[in-house]
């Protein structure tokens, strides 16, 4: 009898994962629907019938799937818009009391963080912004020292970090706040705006670290990572859209009856705002992943196509009409953000592809902006090399030159590695690993820009 | 038997009053009557308020209530009784709880509102009317008359 028990609950399990895979039908009408089998299949074994017997005949009179979940869509028709409510209809109790504390904890951050970029103003320490209504020096030295160890608290509770993670966590937010604010910067001075600059970048490997939990060692974590900041990213675009509205608002409607609202819009509701919203998208990315269709994935195959032909038709004109690159002061850090889109444009293609998969045309179309651009950054770092060895080093001009070789190492290799898939020589996995392993090099170069930087060029 | 009969003529009137959510709930057993579908789904909303007036209950045990007041003629899809449940929720004509059975599982638990019960007795209303329209006129035609 034991066994026959096994045998039904195997069926019945594998019954309620088909049904779960239909979104219009939610974890509770599951539940109801699979109670209504088991009543049905109790029943059936009462009069008679073997278990198994039972169950084929329960399951034939539920219907058929297709037209049971035709019917839940039908009364439903919003489900089919996945919604993003606070609390998913979770089927446990545990499951929602775990989520509600999520809130609370999150809100919590999000305030702390918004109080946090007010703080050092409040106590009379430094002003937010200066006299020309800029943001002063503190402040833009130490703009991510008010989000991100939050951020980073987050995660590290969220997957309960161990001891060992979180002091090391806590050590390199306070090496990094200390080398920030105890190095002698002259203000505007090149490598305090390099430092600035960079300082997040090093950060968000922090936080990296904290998002992938124990499994910052493996590329799953932290392709995950890469997955996770994408969305972010978008989220906290579109918040920043609806703040903008909210502010427009704000000042609009106060105007109207002749209040003069914009300094609380700018001193209170944009910072906080801002600082709020990065703990706030991380949490949606966090809780929606499932649910929300990655959009990084979806911008990346709209805008590679795009920007291939730019830079093909850029190559294409420069050989054309025979004129070289003009070397302007920015035209260096103009190459190296094309190459960090490109960058960006591949890695969000390689976090959505399945590796398994065949190479299609899509990975062709890749492969041809990824050489395009490493045949427009040549020809951009020979004009910029000239211009170097007439003009000597400068902190600028070192950092944009190691960011570009850093960039463009990483592009080059990986265009080998998506030839050699291509032609069915290599795996798409070794492309995924390159990317995942190498990571940490960003970080270590902007720490490098970050602390050594200053000191070598004088602080100047 | 007559009672469905009469019924199934009129269905062009009620049909205009269905909901399609209720349209598949028609799925005839080899062994019952061929109920027509259009039937089933306008019966459907009346028939669960009732037995929900005679007391809260659950799908199951509605379904089963079901196949004993139609003597196993009616029969439903059983998966197809939830969507019109929630559909009665969403009009107010039912709230819905969850509670722990006898079998120690979680069920959810159906309780005929207010609204419900008002809707119920204009249903009731109208089924009358229709039901006494045919009977009057099944009463006035023969045998031969019905068979042409």
């Amino acid at each position: 009898m034991a066994k026959h028990d096994d045998t039904l609950e195997a069926q019945i399990a594998q019954w309620r994962a088909y049904l779960r895979r239909r979104p219009a039908i939610r974890t509770a009408d599951v539940e109801e629907l699979e109670g209504h089998l088991r009543d049905q299949v109790t029943a059936l074994v009462d009069a008679g019938l073997a278990a198994d017997e039972a169950f084929l005949v329960a399951v034939k009179r539920m219907g058929s799937l297709d037209a049971v979940s035709r019917e839940f869509a039908r009364e439903h028709s919003e489900r089919l818009w996945k919604q993003l409510v606070a609390a998913p209809e979770s089927a446990t109790d545990a499951e929602r009391k775990a989520s509600s504390v999520e809130v609370l904890v999150v809100f919590g951050l999000a305030a702390a963080a918004g109080l946090a970029v007010k703080l050092p103003e409040l106590v009379g320490y430094a002003p937010l912004v200066d006299v020309d209504e800029e943001l002063s020096p503190f402040y833009i030295r130490n703009m991510s020292f008010f989000v991100l160890p939050l951020l980073a608290a987050y995660f590290a509770w969220k997957r309960r970090l161990d001891r060992a993670g979180c002091v090391r966590l806590a050590l390199a937010f306070s090496v990094a706040a200390l080398v920030i604010n105890v190095f002698p910067f002259t203000p505007d001075g090149h490598t305090t705006v390099l430092a600035t600059l960079h300082l997040p970048i090093a950060l968000w490997l922090a936080v990296g670290v904290a998002y992938a939990g124990g499994r910052w060692r493996e590329g799953g974590g932290r392709m995950d990572f890469v997955r996770f900041s994408g969305e972010l990213f978008i989220y906290f675009v579109l918040m920043a859209l609806g703040g903008g509205v909210l502010t427009a608002f704000t000042i609009g409607a106060f105007a109207a009856i002749g209040a003069d609202v914009e300094w609380f819009a700018q001193q209170w509701l944009l910072p906080c705002g801002a600082m709020g919203a990065i703990i706030v998208g991380a949490w949606l990315v966090e809780a929606k992943q499932s649910v929300v269709e990655n959009m990084a994935p979806v911008l990346t195959r709209l805008f590679t196509p795009l920007f291939a032909a730019v830079l093909l038709t850029f190559l294409g004109t420069m050989i054309w009409t025979g004129s070289g690159i003009n070397v302007e002061r920015e035209v260096l850090i103009g190459f190296d953000l094309l190459l960090a889109v490109v960058l960006g444009l591949l890695l969000y293609a390689v976090s959505a592809r399945d590796p398994h998969a065949p190479p299609d045309a899509f990975d062709a179309l890749q492969l041809l902006l990824v050489a395009s651009a490493l045949v427009v950054d040549g020809v951009a770092l020979a004009a910029i090399a000239g211009r170097i060895s007439e003009f000597g080093f400068s902190p600028n001009r070192v950092a944009a030159l190691g960011e570009n070789l850093v960039l463009l190492v990483n592009l080059a290799w990986s265009a080998w590695l998506y030839a050699r898939f291509l032609r069915g020589r290599g795996t798409f996995s070794a492309l995924e690993r390159w990317q995942t392993d190498y990571l940490p090099v960003y970080a270590v170069w902007a720490a490098f820009v970050v602390i050594v930087f200053p000191p070598l060029f004088g602080f100047m | 038997m007559e009672r469905i009969y009469l019924a199934h003529l009129c269905i062009a009137v009620l049909c205009i009053k269905l909901n399609r959510a209720t349209d598949t709930l028609y799925a005839p057993a080899p062994d019952t009557m061929d109920i027509s579908k259009d039937l089933v789904a306008a019966s459907a909303a009346p028939l669960v308020l009732a037995i929900l007036a005679e007391g809260d209950s659950y799908g199951y045990a509605i379904i089963k209530r079901v196949g004993e007041l139609s003597d196993g003629r009616l029969r439903w899809t059983d998966g197809m009784l939830y969507p019109v449940l929630h559909r009665l929720e969403r009009l107010g004509y039912v709230e819905a709880s969850w509670a722990t059975a006898e079998t120690g599982r979680r069920r959810r638990y159906y309780r005929i509102t207010k609204a419900g019960r008002a809707h119920l007795t204009t249903q009731r209303e109208q089924w009358q009317a229709v039901d006494a329209t045919l009977r009057g006129i099944w009463r006035e035609l023969t045998p031969a008359q019905a068979l042409g």
